[in-house]
């Protein structure tokens, strides 16, 4: 069963490569996701000594020893992203390495993992089919999960987790997941290592171990699963292809890395991968676009959101803000605001700049969390998700932003899909192995982003990467993402800033007939016209407080207001 | 009691020079929201450096210090020009910086190994000084003393150019936003290659007195204080002047006092230990900063 021996004496370097492998794709599910989490070599010692001590000791077969190592990891792995779930970009990496070293330290000075000589005289039980299976199924598991939903929130938390968290992406359970399935397949790695060797020993687990595998990582692309095996295949392949380069093995990791970063930062393999997509261009070219449901899957399960036929207007109170108030250091961005939207309103929020309204739609949307209010959903208080974009998103806010935050290099389709995160029920172990229930969501999704793309114009725009649309259609873009998963209220942020006239008519429009659809609008916006001219409510704000609120037409003949936008202070 | 005394000063002079290898660490993170990983390998090159200047040149340590910190600072905007400069426009700066200046430091930390033959070398007795006094029954060699003047000196220079000049002011304005102080004709380039000088000196200066009080030099040299002086970082704070010195003063106590009350093959996990611990319970350090936070 050892087949690597048919690479002569490059066996031990080819199980070594993936071995690496593994723990590289450990790495991957972690930086994949933007975390900046390095821990992985000290899942892999634990899974190690948890295998050499059960196996040596306690005379455990190889499948008990290497489940039982990956379980370490994996709980370790758990534990670790638990304690570290506050921790962000550079604090998380220094967090991890630290941890990493820890464990290294502590099975060099302990008895029970043999000190400084380790842990010797484990079976050398794992066989090259075992090995490879064992990376083969890591490899598929990874590569099925990011074609899922749950991929496409991997990614879009990686771009942008302020966004993320507006789409009910849970990032902090989303982080520990990931550092449990980082845990996971490092500690496996760890246990086939020591069932290779025949030993653990604490030399094997040093920080200039992860810097190779990292550098491995950064080297193929941390964006996608096969970023690993090209970094792994060029760190290991190439210096001991050309013989004279081993010797600059390091020298030439570390410039490689250097040289990466500066030219060619996703990695070398989406370069490849552009270059072989050139190369058969033509072929198959409009297959790659969004992968959509086939027709069958789409007449099995017609769409379950639908927005046409307008309601009989019964107005019921969707939204109520009470007493809300919020401060910056001595700023009091808002003060005391109390506000009802009904649902068929489109409230339009006005004022100077500064006056408090994007500070207003942040405590909304659950960026802020505001020192005193409560806030009404459908009548029942949802205070206690304050400050949780994630929750808030679940219980029925959707919002786009005043600085555009779409996903540049996913195509517009795919970015409109990012809205439609909380559409898919169907548990994450079903998403994996596409169960029907699975199915039937994703048919659903499908249903809802096209739809949503129609009602925003963007259908022959699907399969366009949405950073290379014009302004007007990326705010667009982000409507489309908020609309799509029906929410009760729909908050714009300027939605047509630097909108052409016809276009901002057109958003209007859309709007007014979202409104008509059960979907309550708050819209913040400097052009008083549109304002006055689409929504059925104002009101406005000055230095954080309400100054007028009502009909459109009387609020905007008050004195008061006047004076906010002519900055008289008195009159005279 | 006079073990326990004797070893709080071993304490204070080694966490002084924590101090000082902090300082240049996080100017660089206050002032450019980078982690310049690559500072560790700088450190190595100060000792290397000091080295070949004594060894090889027969310098007396004062003047060798002096160049080698020269030098160090010069190789520091070398890394600045070659890592980081063309990636602070980057989205994802902090981890492409991050990860240059990893890469950055394997080549550095590599031709470092390769200039010693992989070997570990130690200063000729001549060029060490080794005056010790007793005081009342605790010893205090020159070196421990010159650890604890030079990082005053330090950090009174670092106080001064920072606070009170022009050069300070422009840091500063660079530090609060790149972009701003550029329109209002700060040379940013300038500034932060000056930032980088400083860091790189300082870390030279701080390798050389490691390098003598322990008479060792290799390859590895910063890989080994690199965790150290970044538990001193969390401690005390990043990028906080008076916290990198409560943080290196309480990190070189601990370790000091572990080593000799417990063992010292475990004074590196309660080192981590510690830093793992701010990090879980006070992620802002001492003196809660928090310059690496993502802005919403």
């Amino acid at each position: 069963m050892n087949f690597l021996d048919a690479f002569g004496a490059h066996n031990f370097l080819i199980r070594d490569a993936i071995i690496t492998l593994l723990v590289g794709f450990s790495v991957f599910a972690v930086l994949n996701a933007g975390m900046f989490a390095m821990p992985q070599i000290g899942f892999m010692a634990l899974g190690a000594y948890t295998a050499a001590i059960l196996n040596t000791d306690h005379g455990m077969p190889l499948t008990v020893t290497l489940g039982a190592a990956a379980l370490a990891g994996g709980m370790s792995g758990l534990l670790l992203g638990g304690l570290l779930r506050r921790l962000d970009g550079i604090y998380l990496a220094i967090g991890t390495i630290g941890f990493a070293e820890i464990v290294r330290l502590v099975a060099r000075n302990l008895d029970i993992t043999g000190g400084p000589s380790g842990v010797l005289g484990v079976d050398r039980s794992l066989n090259d089919l075992q090995l490879c299976v064992l990376a083969a199924t890591a490899l598929a598991a990874l590569a099925r999960i990011s074609r899922t939903h749950i991929g496409r929130a991997i990614a879009t938390m990686r771009e942008d987790p302020l966004m993320a968290m507006h789409q009910g992406i849970n990032l902090q359970r989303y982080r520990i997941a990931l550092f449990t399935l980082s845990g996971t397949l490092s500690g496996l790695a760890g246990g086939v290592y020591v069932h290779i060797a025949g030993y653990a020993h604490p030399n094997d687990y040093t920080f200039g171990k992860l810097v190779t595998v990292v550098a491995a990582v950064i080297l193929g692309g941390a964006t996608s699963v096969i970023g690993p095996i090209v970094g792994t295949v060029i760190t290991v392949g190439v210096p001991e292809m050309l013989r004279s380069l081993n010797e600059y093995r390091s020298l030439l990791n570390g410039s490689l890395i250097v040289l990466i970063i500066a030219f060619a930062p996703s990695g070398i393999a989406p370069v490849v991968g552009t270059a072989w997509r050139r190369a058969i261009v033509g072929v198959r070219r409009s297959s790659r676009g969004h992968r959509s449901p086939t027709p069958d899957q789409l007449d099995q399960h017609p769409a379950p959101v639908t927005m046409s036929q307008p309601r009989a207007p019964a107005a019921d109170v969707v939204l109520s803000v009470q007493g809300i108030s919020k401060s910056f250091g001595g700023v009091r961005a808002l003060a005391d605001v109390s506000l009802v939207v009904e649902s068929h309103d489109v409230l339009g929020v006005i004022g100077p700049n500064g006056s408090g309204k994007t500070t207003l739609l942040n405590v909304l949307s659950g960026i802020y969390s505001p020192e005193t209010g409560d806030l009404r959903l459908d009548g029942k208080s949802v205070a206690p998700m304050l400050g949780h974009p994630e929750l808030l998103a679940r219980a029925g806010i959707a919002r786009t932003f005043q600085t555009i935050r779409i996903v540049g290099a996913a195509s517009v389709y795919d970015n409109v899909a990012i809205g439609a995160h909380l559409l898919h029920t169907a548990s994450v172990a079903s998403a994996i192995i596409s169960s029907p229930s699975s199915r039937r969501d994703r048919a659903a999704v499908h249903c809802a982003v096209e739809s949503a793309l129609e009602r925003v114009g963007l259908t022959s725009l699907a399969t366009t990467p949405a950073g290379s649309l014009a302004y007007g259609l990326q705010r667009k873009v982000e409507i489309a993402r908020a609309m799509v998963r029906q929410p009760k209220v729909l908050l714009l942020d300027e939605p047509t800033a630097g909108m052409a006239p016809n276009e901002r008519d057109e958003v209007f429009a859309l709007v007014s007939e979202l409104s008509r659809n059960d979907i309550a609008v708050i819209v913040v916006e400097h052009d008083v016209e549109s304002i006055s001219a689409n929504c059925n409510r104002i009101m406005v704000l000055n230095f954080g407080r309400i100054i007028a609120s009502g009909a459109a037409d009387d609020v905007l003949r008050e004195e008061g207001v006047i004076d906010a936008y002519l900055g008289r202070s008195t009159r005279g | 009691m006079d073990f326990f005394l004797q070893q709080t000063i071993n304490g204070i002079a080694i966490g002084s020079v924590y101090v000082l290898f902090a300082l240049g660490f996080s100017l660089v993170i206050a002032s450019l929201r980078v982690f310049h990983v690559a500072h560790a390998a700088v450190f190595t090159w100060g000792a290397i450096f000091n080295w070949h200047l004594v060894e090889g040149r027969g310098w007396p340590l004062a003047v060798s210090l002096a160049v080698a910190a020269l030098l160090t600072g010069a190789l520091n905007v070398l890394c600045y020009l070659a890592l980081i400069r063309h990636l602070e426009d980057r989205p994802n700066k902090e981890f492409a910086a991050f990860i240059s200046s990893l890469g950055g430091m394997i080549v550095l930390t590599e031709l470092a190994s390769r200039d010693l033959d992989r070997s570990t070398v130690g200063l000729p007795a001549r060029a060490v000084p080794r005056q010790v006094w007793d005081i009342g029954g605790v010893r205090i060699s020159i070196v421990q003393l010159m650890m604890l003047v030079v990082a005053a000196l330090a950090f009174a220079l670092l106080h001064w150019l920072i606070q009170t000049t022009r050069f300070g002011r422009q840091i500063q304005a660079v530090a609060y936003d790149r972009e701003t102080a550029r329109m209002l004709g700060v040379n940013v380039l300038g500034v932060n290659a000056l930032v980088f000088f400083l860091s790189g000196a300082l870390a030279g200066v701080s390798a050389v007195l490691v390098s003598v009080s322990f008479n060792v030099v290799s390859g590895s040299l910063g890989d080994s204080y690199l965790v150290i002086v970044i538990a001193v970082m969390v401690v005390g704070g990043f990028g906080h002047v008076a916290g990198n010195f409560a943080g290196g003063f309480i990190v070189g106590l601990v370790s000091v006092y572990t080593s000799a009350y417990i063992t010292s093959a475990y004074r590196e996990v309660v080192i981590y230990s510690l830093l793992l611990l701010f990090l879980v319970v006070r992620p802002t350090g001492l003196f809660r900063t928090s310059p690496l936070q993502v802005k919403a």
